[in-house]
């Protein structure tokens, strides 16, 4: 479909106003939202994500690719959508930093998943509830601060006395956290960057 | 009443005054300050005028403080000699109170010299039976009332044996009103201090001649800080979770102030003996370190400094090494991430003193912004990351001879390296030039992708042909390996564009955040001042190209250099100076980015490598 290769370019080049277009463009030709979403933007965020592997974009073309795909997913906002899973993501109590967490939250939405974001500062308390109110599949953690890692270690306890444990996968992130500490916290998986973050993701799903 | 007319030499006023009248009024009233610091009661002997006639005979506090052969050439103290004919007064220099003004570097400041450390050069008399006061009184009288006796020991044990070597001819040292030191003869010109800036990659020292506040050397050096991590919240980290590594980070900040001060001194041929004071400014992280305080509460929610205010500390406290009675001031805080640095910034720009629209701007590690309206001081950090002072970039270096500081493309590459050597690496102000000029060319894409040598074929022969692979991808070469030092080719990797945009993007963002706030747009600035690193004079036209700061007619845009540290050299060398730092520590607000919702849309859009805000 020509207008669907059209908004990949648009998405992989970060042309949020073609992205936009384009997207109208194909609603109007009479494709569904989910085809739009599937064989457009998962398609054009997978291509982003292998040249970020490739070390051609970087964080820059990962950002203005989001923000091209947010603009397309906005003008089909309450239409429905397979979602491949459900993710709640958000960065470790105590810490504020957001980036890192934004740009995986948006490579996961274009990788078709569901995504809750709770912002920043998120409790074990907090991610426990959203998770459980959202059936989601993963609980994603982010943090900058060594000093608030250690509360996501908390999160992963308070999903265990709650017996949610087996139902939910974890995975985490950010600056000082490794694959080691990931271990340590018995969590599922780590993962460098937001590409990594997206195959990651995949892997941990059931199925 | 007989009145006569007194001629002052070498200047040549006069003034017409009634018999009788101290010699110190009638200069007073012709328009010269002598000093008089005991207030005229013949006690310290700095009035000293010459006069071979006109005057009353010379009183007896004159005879004891002047020899027989002064008072034969007609040497005789202002205070105490009383006009009774017409007189021709010569004053020397050494009796006048002479303000010196210092010029400030590149902000057009003059400023009245008045440092906290003053030196006065007595000659007391010698105890006879009708004046048999103590050796301390007698000096403390000669000083005037307003001060203080030493708070310490060492002046006081000194003070006997000093005196009496020296023929009761000594220097007082004064820092404040207190007396901190004595010293034999005259050693009023040997007073020194250094205003140092304290950054997260780049420490700066200025020895300044305090008499004059002259800056006599200057000395630079990366922050070793950086062994425990490039930006402050490693350290504050690293700070925090051992007191071994919290020592460390003291230790480490120390020795390097201690190595500035030894280059310093020596190439000015000054002995560390002779400087007698520190100002240091810094961000409030690189405070707390200098002093030892830990600064753990600055690295979670709600980011809690340990102190805001100024800090006055001994010298050899900390073991700084300079004169062991020396004090270190330490410049007061705005908030947890601005610090004392930026009040040197605004200190030094006169940011505190606007009516209309100012922003002065600090490209260096956090990427500090002052916005200036209506009087209204607000201040944010954005955390840049140390790019544009040469670290984190492959060949980065700081601005010193052989780093690349301007570069131009043409049919070719051409640079221009510091000191006009052969270049060992490119600094800040090259690394700005180097991108707008491969931007503008095309070998580098507006979202910062470095072109592969195939489809690069549209530059010119010899631009493209400096495109190159290595292991990691692509680079760019700005000096080949024949031009470059122990011929090495100075490169520019496609990683280190990629540095400089997260780099430039967070300063970016933080500016249109700020001006926000402030509900102006860009085109309502007056001025825009681009402060950074000692060396570092960004070129506007290249900041503006690749979307440094937002577009703002050139004209209105100015680089002023390393403004912290001239804040520093302000705040050590007049009082007032420093008064106007601490209320102006006061009076800025501070303004916590990360806590703004909308930092990360901001962020994201100012990553483009081109003039921002950008058209339609």
């Amino acid at each position: 479909m020509a207008v669907l290769e059209e908004l990949q370019q648009a998405i992989i080049s970060g042309n949020r106003d073609k992205a936009k277009e384009l997207t109208q463009k194909a609603l109007e030709e009479g494709l569904e939202a989910r085809k739009i979403v599937v064989d457009g933007i998962a398609v054009a965020m997978e291509v982003v994500g292998e040249k970020f592997r490739a070390n051609e974009f970087f964080v820059p073309e990962l950002l203005i690719a989001q923000r091209a795909m947010k603009e397309s997913l906005s003008m089909m906002s309450g239409a429905p959508v397979d979602h491949v899973g459900t993710v709640v993501i958000g960065t470790a109590k105590g810490d504020l930093h957001d980036i890192g967490k934004n740009l995986v939250a948006a490579m996961l939405e274009g990788a078709g998943f569901n995504v809750v974001d709770l912002g920043v500062d998120v409790s074990p308390q907090q991610f426990l509830k959203a998770s459980s109110d959202n059936s989601a599949n993963i609980v994603a953690m982010s943090a900058l601060l060594t000093t608030t890692m250690g509360s996501m270690r908390d999160t992963v306890a308070a999903l265990d006395e709650a017996g949610l444990r087996q139902k939910v996968k974890v995975m985490i992130g950010g600056a000082p956290v490794t694959q080691s500490y990931a271990d340590e916290i018995k969590a599922d998986g780590y993962a460098p960057d937001a590409a990594s973050a997206v195959e990651k993701a995949k892997q941990l799903l059931p199925g | 009443m007989a009145e006569f007319t007194v001629t002052f030499l070498p200047d040549n006023g006069s003034v017409t005054v009634a018999a009788g009248t101290p010699l110190l009024e009638a200069a007073r009233e012709a328009g010269l300050r002598l000093q008089s610091p005991c207030g005229g009661e013949g006690r310290c002997g700095k009035c000293l005028v010459q006069a071979q006639s006109g005057l009353e005979a010379p009183t007896p506090v004159e005879t004891r403080m002047l020899s027989p052969s002064q008072l034969d050439d007609g040497w005789r103290l202002a205070c105490q000699a009383r006009l009774m004919g017409e007189a021709r007064v010569t004053v020397p220099d050494s009796s006048l109170v002479v303000e010196h003004r210092i010029m400030v570097e590149g902000v057009e400041r003059e400023v009245v010299v008045a440092p906290n450390v003053r030196k006065l050069s007595l000659r007391l008399p010698a105890p006879v039976v009708d004046d048999p006061r103590a050796d301390l009184s007698r000096l403390m009288e000669a000083l005037g009332e307003e001060s203080l006796p030493p708070a310490r020991l060492k002046p006081l044990r000194d003070l006997p044996g000093l005196l009496r070597r020296s023929g009761y001819h000594v220097t007082a040292v004064l820092a404040g009103n207190r007396l901190a030191a004595v010293e034999a003869g005259d050693t009023t010109d040997k007073t020194y201090g250094l205003a140092v800036d304290v950054g997260t990659t780049t420490v700066v020292a200025y020895l300044c001649h305090l008499p004059t506040g002259a800056a006599v050397a200057v000395a630079s050096d990366l922050n070793s800080q950086a062994q425990y991590g490039d930006d402050v919240i490693s350290r504050i980290e690293a700070a925090r979770s051992n007191a071994d590594d919290l020592s460390g980070l003291n230790q480490a900040v120390v020795a390097v102030i201690n190595d500035l001060v030894a280059r310093a001194s020596h190439e000015a041929g000054v002995s560390r003996e002779a400087i007698y004071e520190l100002a240091v400014v810094g961000n409030t992280c690189m405070s707390h370190l200098l002093l030892g305080v830990s600064p753990a509460g600055l690295g979670s929610v709600p980011f809690v400094p340990s102190f805001r205010s100024s800090q006055t500390v001994r010298a050899s406290d900390l073991g700084i090494d300079v004169n062991p009675e020396g004090s270190v001031y330490v410049a007061p805080n705005i908030g947890s991430f601005v610090g004392a640095d930026t009040v040197g910034v605004i200190l030094a720009s006169e940011l505190d003193r606007s009516d209309g629209l100012r922003v002065a701007v600090d490209i260096g590690t956090n990427g500090e912004i002052v916005v200036a309206k209506g009087g209204e001081l607000y201040a944010c950090s954005t955390a840049a990351g140390p790019a544009f002072e040469g670290a984190k970039i492959s060949r980065g270096m700081r601005a010193s001879a052989g780093a690349i500081d301007a570069v131009r493309i043409d049919d070719d590459v051409s640079c221009h390296v510091i000191g006009g050597v052969r270049p060992r690496g490119l600094c800040g102000s090259g690394l700005v030039d180097a991108i707008a000029e491969l931007v503008r060319v095309g070998a580098v894409t507006e979202t910062g992708r470095m072109l592969g040598r195939k489809e690069a074929s549209s530059l010119p022969e010899k631009v493209g042909g400096r495109l190159a692979e290595n292991e990691e991808g692509m680079e760019f070469v700005l000096a080949r390996a024949e031009e470059g030092y122990a011929d090495e080719p100075i490169t520019l990797t496609a990683r280190d564009v990629r540095e400089a945009q997260l780099a430039k993007a967070a300063i970016y963002g933080g500016m249109e955040l700020m001006l926000q706030q402030a509900g102006a747009e860009p085109g309502d600035v007056e001025q825009l001042l681009l402060a950074g690193a000692f060396g570092n004079y960004i070129r506007r036209e290249s900041a503006l190209a690749i979307g440094l700061i937002p577009s703002i007619p050139a004209e209105r845009i100015a680089s002023i250099g390393n403004a912290a540290g001239v804040g520093a050299r302000l705040m050590l060398c007049s009082l007032g100076e420093r008064r106007r730092g601490e209320e102006i520590a006061r009076r800025t607000r501070h303004v916590e980015l990360s806590e703004r919702k909308d930092f990360y849309d901001r962020f994201a859009g100012a990553m483009m490598l081109k003039p921002l805000p950008a058209a339609g």
